[in-house]
């Protein structure tokens, strides 16, 4: 019954280990693991994005007749994500540490309120609205 | 409704709750300044202490804590406050006119200003209440986090209620004052603040420093059997107005619950994946250690009757536990809801949350709370005059309020420029 929330929740706290590595990497200065890292971190985030845009969003919003509900609000906060992602990748590029380790900070938390938003509305919300199918969902978000 | 929980304007304005944290290190410094004023002897009941106390309780603990829930509520509970400038401001000029007020009336001794501010500060927290339970009333699911909020508001409830009987019984009403102004404290300590800092300690340390959740047990349990422990010390208390044995057992299980607590978390923090030593890192750890080591020692220190001890532990666990605790969460929520304001008006060339305020800065802040704290511990047992180490808390109140007003300064001033998203919208 609580299938997507509880796989979703859990792709959550996988994103945040890679990213907790990129950082912990960034910041004791190995330069030689940060770029597998850095791609292991987009590859994570942007799969989970993916997930819920092209599959999980559309659901509900089928389901609710909602299009410029609660999905259209998390699919902008996944655009901000999006574009300070960008900016970190530039700042390791640059060698920038500092800069990237301020915009990292920024971006757990804004990573981190989204996320509770997700887990204390939208996942729930997912689980109740398309309770019928759940494991099809998770099946097909897999897949990505 | 679904959507009720989640929409762009659900963050209050910046100013909501910056106003109430800009304005806690000022009732911070007038704490210092007060303690500074005490002369030598027995100042346990001084009215300099007595009005400081209360400058800390109120004028920086809850105004702290008030403004982060108004903030917090929506974000973490999903419960949206409406017309939160409004509200916010209310409860402010309620908070900070009473306590001024409580302030002016139990120093100069006059009875119906200490009335009266008592009375503005009693409605002031009501408003709140009502106003965060009637909201958090409407949110489902109750997760861990939003169960320890109700109980910490609930706790405030009661801790209120005991405040203006202690009040009543100081106007020569009746006579439990010693009793009632006992529990008054424990619902404060460990109802409201203690319930609301593991409510928010459940989000925000696996969030934050991607440390693993709470047990399970902790989780669900944890926090009614806090609330029980307290119903628990309050009817012991109640059936025996003499302080005997049994009363004092009848606080160890509140006691053996939040050492619990302190050791998981600092456990928690340990083991965290996300190596990133922030400042706000040492203040958690600070805050957690105070918070075991000041409840040890005062239940210790409770069964022997040994004053130093109780003293001590309450300076730990006040200073140390919940400003330290508080002082860490302002530099982590205020840089980041700057950043946040900014960014949804579309500004995207502003500075990082580390380049608004300097760790360096944070450290030194970090390092004048410790001289702070040890100012007030060596000034309260004589060590050196009272002078001297009012100085050096008014000092690290004053660095730190330094620090929050440039970071409000700076949004103050980037609010103003025009938006790059309205200039579009402009040039279309
Ligand atoms: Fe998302």
């Amino acid at each position: 019954m609580s299938a997507i929330s509880e796989f979703m929740r859990a792709d959550h706290r996988r994103c945040d280990a890679t990213f907790s590595e990129l950082e912990n990497l960034a910041e004791s200065g190995q330069h030689d693991a940060l770029s597998d890292a850095l791609a292991a971190f987009k590859k994570d985030f942007l799969e989970h994005f993916a997930m819920e845009e092209e599959i999980m969003f559309p659901a509900i919003e089928q389901k609710t007749g909602m299009s410029m509900g609660p999905t259209q609000v998390m699919r902008m906060e996944h655009e901000q994500m999006r574009h300070l992602m960008g900016r970190m990748e530039e700042a390791l590029k640059q060698g920038n540490t500092e800069q990237f380790l301020g915009l990292s900070e920024t971006f757990m938390i804004l990573v981190q309120q989204h996320n509770m938003k997700e887990e204390q509305i939208l996942y729930t919300m997912a689980d109740n609205v398309l309770a019928a199918e759940n494991v099809d969902i998770v099946e097909r978000m897999k897949a990505i | 409704m679904f959507g009720a929980g989640l929409s762009l304007d659900q963050a209050p304005p910046f100013r909501v709750p910056y106003r109430f944290f800009i304005s806690a290190p000022l009732f911070g410094i007038m704490a210092a300044l007060l303690f500074s004023l005490l002369s030598g002897g027995d100042h346990r009941l001084a009215p300099e202490v007595i009005v400081a106390v209360h400058m800390l309780t109120i004028g920086v603990f809850l105004m702290v804590m008030t403004g982060a829930m108004m903030q917090m509520l929506p974000v973490i509970a999903g419960a949206v406050i409406p017309n939160p400038k409004r509200h916010g401001a209310v409860i402010h000029l309620l908070y900070t006119v009473g306590v001024l007020l409580l302030g002016a009336g139990l120093y100069f001794g006059m009875m119906a200003a200490t009335a009266s501010g008592g009375v503005l500060l009693g409605v002031g927290v009501l408003y709140f209440l009502i106003l965060a339970l009637g909201n958090l009333r409407r949110v489902r699911p109750f997760s861990d986090s939003v169960r320890a909020f109700v109980y910490a508001l609930s706790s405030l409830g009661v801790a209120v209620g005991l405040g203006v009987l202690a009040a009543l019984y100081y106007a020569g009403v009746g006579d439990y004052r010693e009793i009632v102004g006992q529990l008054h404290l424990i619902w404060i300590f460990f109802g409201w603040i203690g319930l609301l800092v593991i409510g928010v300690s459940f989000q925000v340390v696996p969030m934050f420093y991607v440390a693993e959740a709470y047990p399970r047990f902790c989780r669900t349990w944890g926090t009614a059997l806090i609330f029980a422990s307290l119903l628990l010390v309050t009817l012991v208390r109640c059936l025996f107005p003499e302080q005997t044995l049994i009363t004092k057992l009848a606080a160890l299980p509140m006691v053996l619950l939040y050492i619990g607590f302190a050791v998981i978390t600092i456990r928690r923090l340990r083991l965290r994946k996300r190596a990133s030593k922030d400042a706000t890192l040492f203040f958690w750890y600070l805050a957690m250690g105070s918070l075991g080591v000041a409840l040890s020692l005062w239940y210790v220190s409770w069964l022997v009757e040994w004053s130093f001890g109780m003293e001590s532990a309450g300076m730990v666990l006040g200073y140390g536990f919940v400003l330290g605790l508080i002082s860490g969460m302002l530099y982590k929520i205020i840089p980041f809801l700057v950043w946040f304001h900014l960014n949804a008006k579309g500004h995207f060339d502003i500075p990082t949350m580390r380049e608004m305020i300097p760790a360096k800065h944070i450290r030194m802040h970090f390092y004048l709370y410790l001289l702070g704290g040890s100012g007030l511990f060596a000034g309260w047992w004589g060590l050196v005059p009272t002078v001297v180490g009012g100085a050096l808390l008014a000092l690290s109140f004053g660095w730190w309020f330094w620090l929050l007003l440039g970071v409000g300064r700076y949004y103050f001033k980037q609010e103003k420029r025009p938006s790059p998203m309205a200039m579009m919208n402009l040039a279309q």
